[in-house]
This record gives structure tokens, sequence and C-alpha cells, in this order.
């Protein structure tokens, strides 16, 4: 299990005092990864820039109950938890689908590295696009172990931390997420096997 | 008997996600490897797999698209939503983790249950259970009720005067209260208004039992549902 970086626990600290400036430090630096996982999880930048904002005021409200070990894994946590909100939120006053397929609007954000030609700089924005799409399809705690683990690169040790679960746990709902992805992929002919390209 | 799909091809997806991990032992991955070298379906399993996780460990991740960063006034509003004072206090004090909730719950039916078996037993008291009377009890108090000038008939078996009568009757010495009838009407009310009063008692006890058992099934169902939903991603 990660522990808490020593420059993060001077500002942890910091912190639990009350220094705003601190724990604005701290947002400046996680919070590329803390919007990453609300937009991965709800798929609607609208949406995933209001969890980001409501787990950050909830970290600063809640940050004197931290006693590590894993700030990140902690502040993750707080950040699955206000996509979760959101998303039941949204569901019980529906003014935009959240199953609906990702518009290119909203994958605006999501656009992969320009330095690549542009067939192969096409392609992968349309495998993101397909591989948000089947993220989507997945229960939540699935969806929250695949980001956390293979999207935001995680150990199994540190998911579990950030889902208050087992490791076998942890395993279990990664290994199904990954299968459901797999044949969701299949099935909509995207899923690119060595040597071999995507049906289109 | 086992499957024969799973005889040909032993390793389940958890195994061969765990293996991409380099979570398996090394013994274990001998014998993945060693199956995946003469079984085609499993081997595409495993690349369609590793497909997969090489997609997802390649999204690209941008930058927020704006700070996060909390302004004074954020922290302002949010400290004005947190309660101060008594206020925080009821907060905190209502801040249970819904295991504590459930065992409280538990604890006070059992609690409950105790306390309203111990009435049950104790007898004498002003809420003790009537136990219904024989045949020959009622007819010992009917004689005593009949012996007694009272101008309305009162019925014997629901009353304790009669009740205790019965008790009594159990002594070499039957009919106390037949011995004395105009003794018999003053026995016999007051114990019967007291004992509504303990059936009403009893009654509340009950349905506090049945509320804290109603709390303690609500609240596994919720931890299960919770977990199940994946909400085992604790609140802060």
């Amino acid at each position: 299990m990660q522990a808490t970086a020593p420059e993060d626990s001077r500002l942890v600290a910091l912190s639990q005092e009350g220094d705003l400036a601190a724990f604005n430090a701290l947002v400046e630096r996680y919070q590329g990864q803390v919007y990453n996982l609300c937009w991965r999880m709800l798929g609607l930048r609208e949406a995933a820039e209001d969890a980001t904002q409501e787990a950050f005021l909830a970290a600063y409200r809640n940050i004197r109950r931290f006693r590590g070990p894993g700030f990140r894994a902690w502040l993750l946590r707080i950040a699955a938890n206000a996509a979760t909100d959101e998303l039941r939120r949204r569901h019980r006053r529906p003014q935009v689908s959240l199953e609906a397929p990702v518009s290119d609007s909203e994958t605006a954000l999501d656009l992969p590295d320009p330095s690549a030609g542009p067939e192969e700089w096409a392609l992968r924005r349309e495998q993101a696009r397909c591989l948000q799409a089947a993220l989507l399809t997945l229960p939540l705690d699935q969806r929250l172990s695949v980001i956390l683990s293979d999207v935001q690169g995680l150990s199994y040790e540190e998911v579990g931390q950030a889902m208050g679960s087992s490791l076998g746990t942890v395993k279990s709902r990664l290994s199904r997420g990954r299968a459901r992805l797999r044949r969701y992929l299949l099935e909509k002919g995207e899923l690119s096997l060595p040597g071999q390209r995507p049906t289109q | 008997m086992r499957n024969p799909f799973v005889r040909r091809h032993p390793f389940g997806e958890e195994e061969l996600s765990s293996y991409l991990d380099r979570r398996l032992s090394p013994a274990e991955s001998a014998r993945l490897e060693e199956h995946l070298a003469s079984c085609e379906p499993c081997r595409r399993r495993l690349e369609g797999l590793r497909a997969v996780v090489e997609g997802l460990r390649a999204l690209p991740s941008g930058p927020a698209p704006r700070s996060f960063a909390l302004r004074p006034e954020q922290v302002e509003a949010a400290r004005r939503q947190t309660p101060v004072g008594p206020a925080a206090w009821v907060q905190r004090a209502y801040a249970f983790s819904p295991a504590g909730v459930a065992a409280a719950a538990l604890l006070l039916f059992f609690v409950l249950v105790g306390v309203d078996l111990a009435t049950l037993g104790g007898g004498g008291g002003p809420q003790s259970v009537v136990p219904a009377p024989s045949a020959k009890e009622a007819f010992e108090a009917g004689q005593a009720l009949s012996a007694a000038p009272a101008p309305t008939p009162v019925p014997a078996p629901p009353t304790i005067a009669a009740d205790e009568e019965s008790r009594g009757a159990t002594t070499p010495e039957p009919t106390v209260g037949a011995a004395t009838p105009t003794e018999a009407p003053a026995t016999v009310e007051p114990p019967g208004a007291a004992k509504e009063g303990g059936d009403a008692g009893r009654w509340v006890l009950r349905g506090f039992q049945g509320a804290a058992g109603a709390v303690f099934l609500a609240t596994i169902a919720a931890l299960v549902w919770q977990r199940r939903r994946g909400r085992g991603v604790g609140r802060t």
C-alpha cells in the first residue's frame, strides 16, 4: 500500500490546521487524477466537474479525520463517492442520459497524443471512444475497480484502500470487469488482437 | 463431477486477469503457461484481456479542464453548512456506522425481550401476564362472583381478582373471596383496570421490540445492498 509522500504529509498536516493554501497545493497536485476518475465514471464533462469540486470540498471538510496511510487513495475514495452520488442525482433527475453513447463534444477532453500520425490518431481516438462507452456499461463496482487499476494505475492494495475492499474482492471485480469489457468489445467488433485490426 | 468445459480449460477469468498483473505465484504461472501452450481458446481469451488492459492503460488522461482550488468563500459556505455547537454534537451523535446501528438495535431488541420475559415470569406485578384460568378456576371464580350481591355481573375469567383467587385455589382453602361476599365487588373492579393498563404497557413494549427488530433488519439489508452496489466505498 502506497504511503503518503513526504511532501503530501507536510501539506496534509498544514491543511489539518486549516491552511487553505496548503490544501490548494494538494488540489493542484491531484485535480487531474480526481477529474479523470470522475470523468471516466460519469462520461460527462459537466457532471465530472461537479463531482470533482464536491470531492475536494468534502476532502477539505474531512481532512482532520485523515490518519493515513495513503492520501491519494483516501482522496480517490472521496472522489468515487462524489461521482457515485452525482450519478445517482442525475439518474433521479435525468436531464442528460448517462447511458447514451459519448458524444464528440464529451470526448473533446479525451483526445490522444496529437504527435501520432493522422490515421493512428483517428484510430486511437475511436478506440478511446469505444472503451469509454464500454466502461459506462459496467456495474459501478467493476467500473471503479477497472478505472482505478487500469486507467489510473493504482496497485491492487491501493484499489482496495480506495474502495474499502479486500484484495480478493478487488481481484474478482477487476477480472469480471475486464472480461465484460472484452465481451462487449468483441460483440462490437472493436477488439484489436495482435496482428489484427479492429473491424469497423 | 466437473463441467467438461472447466475440465478442458481449468483457468478462469480471474486467474487470467491475475496472470496479466503478475499476481499469480510462480507455480500457478507455470501451470497456466503450460496449459496455454496447448490451448488455443484460452490463448485467445488471454490475448483479448491483454488487449483490453493495454487499451485502458493507453487511454489519455488529460489535465483537469480548470482549477478546482477552493476559494475562501466556498470554504466558508461549506463551514456554514456544517453545524457547530449543539447542532454539531447532535450530528456527531447520529453519525454512527451502519454496523453500529445494527448492533445497537439488536441489543435493544434483546433487552426488551428480556424485560418482556421477566415480567411474564415474575407474576404478582401489575403488568404480569394473567394465565388463562382452567375450568376449575373459572368455576370457583364464578362461584365467588355469584355469591356477591353485585347488581351487574362481572365476567370472571379475565379479571385478576378471579385469577388471584384461582391461584389461591391451589391451597387447601380455595374460596377466600366467596367466604366474604361483600368484599367481592371491591376486589374485582380495581385489579381489572390495572390489568388493562398492564396490557397496554405490554403492547407498547412489544411495539418497541418490533421497531428495534425492524431497524436491525433494515440496517442489515441496507448494508448488504450497499455492498452489492459497490457502496463499500466508504463515505467520509
